[in-house]
């Protein structure tokens, strides 16, 4: 069981979307908002990318987000993650279509 | 990021994939499926498990120059996972080749060449082929925050 899953990111506007909204939720109307989330914290973005099987390294990493505040998986996928772009894959991957939301300082002024 | 029209690709990629594992799964494939958008990319995956036993996919990106998808990159890939050290250690051995480029707008002969060029190389590859080695990330719970 995992204690906290991580986000990461490339999409300038999702980034944008979690800094003004707090909101954690991919903007991809297609697949019905799902969002790829993995327990692994990353450091080195290429160690991401080669573990994830990215096409390119996540500039962006959202978390830690304890598990108990994750809503439930949609898509878990069996690990591990298989190999794509040259990179060998390895990593633990899990999806949801609900949205997360941070922990915020509001200014209500 | 278009995300209509890049799905509209993903969509053309998708009729050609399951054309494919239509015509092949009873004879060559134990299980496929396919999948698309995996952490927004713009990419349909197809994944098979061979009756060898051995996990393949081919996969197209949908390559972009700034918000306009202009080309398809179809690659391949096969792999095998199996414990070493009496379960200690879980190695992968895998394979990648890039197959090619198809231009958007998408000529439909064209992908289905290119997808069939891809699944006929990704079939050639047996155990014996898989001559890259990793060592897969352990898990156990997850990381310290």
């Amino acid at each position: 069981m995992a204690t906290a899953y991580y986000r990461y990111i490339s999409y300038p506007l999702e980034v944008t979307q979690v800094v003004h909204e707090r909101k954690v939720q991919s903007m991809n109307p297609k697949r019905g908002y799902a969002t790829w989330y993995t327990p692994t914290r990353y450091d080195d973005p290429t160690k991401a990318q080669q573990e994830l099987a990215l096409s390119k390294p996540p500039t962006h990493r959202v978390g830690p987000i304890p598990a108990g505040e994750m809503r439930d998986f949609d898509i878990q996928q069996l690990p591990p993650v298989a190999p794509a772009f040259g990179q060998p894959g390895g990593g633990v991957e899990a999806c949801t279509r609900s949205a997360v939301w941070l922990f915020g300082l509001w200014d209500l002024w | 990021m278009n995300y209509e029209e890049l799905d509209r690709i993903l969509d053309t990629v998708e009729e050609v994939f399951s054309s494919l594992a239509n015509q092949y799964g009873y004879y060559e494939l134990k299980h496929w499926s396919t999948e698309r958008w995996r952490w927004d990319e713009p990419v349909i995956t197809l994944t098979s498990v061979g009756r060898d036993d051995v996990n393949r996919n081919i996969h197209a990106l949908t390559i972009q120059e700034g918000s306009y998808p202009y080309e398809l990159l179809v690659e391949i890939n096969a792999w095998q996972d199996e414990d070493e050290a009496e379960g200690e250690i879980r190695m992968r051995k895998w394979q990648h080749a890039k197959v090619g480029r198809v231009q958007i707008p998408l000529d439909t002969e064209q992908l289905e060449g290119m997808i069939r060029k891809a699944y006929d190389n990704v079939s050639r590859w047996r155990e014996g082929k898989l001559a890259r080695k990793t060592r897969l990330a352990s898990w156990a719970g997850g990381p310290e925050p």
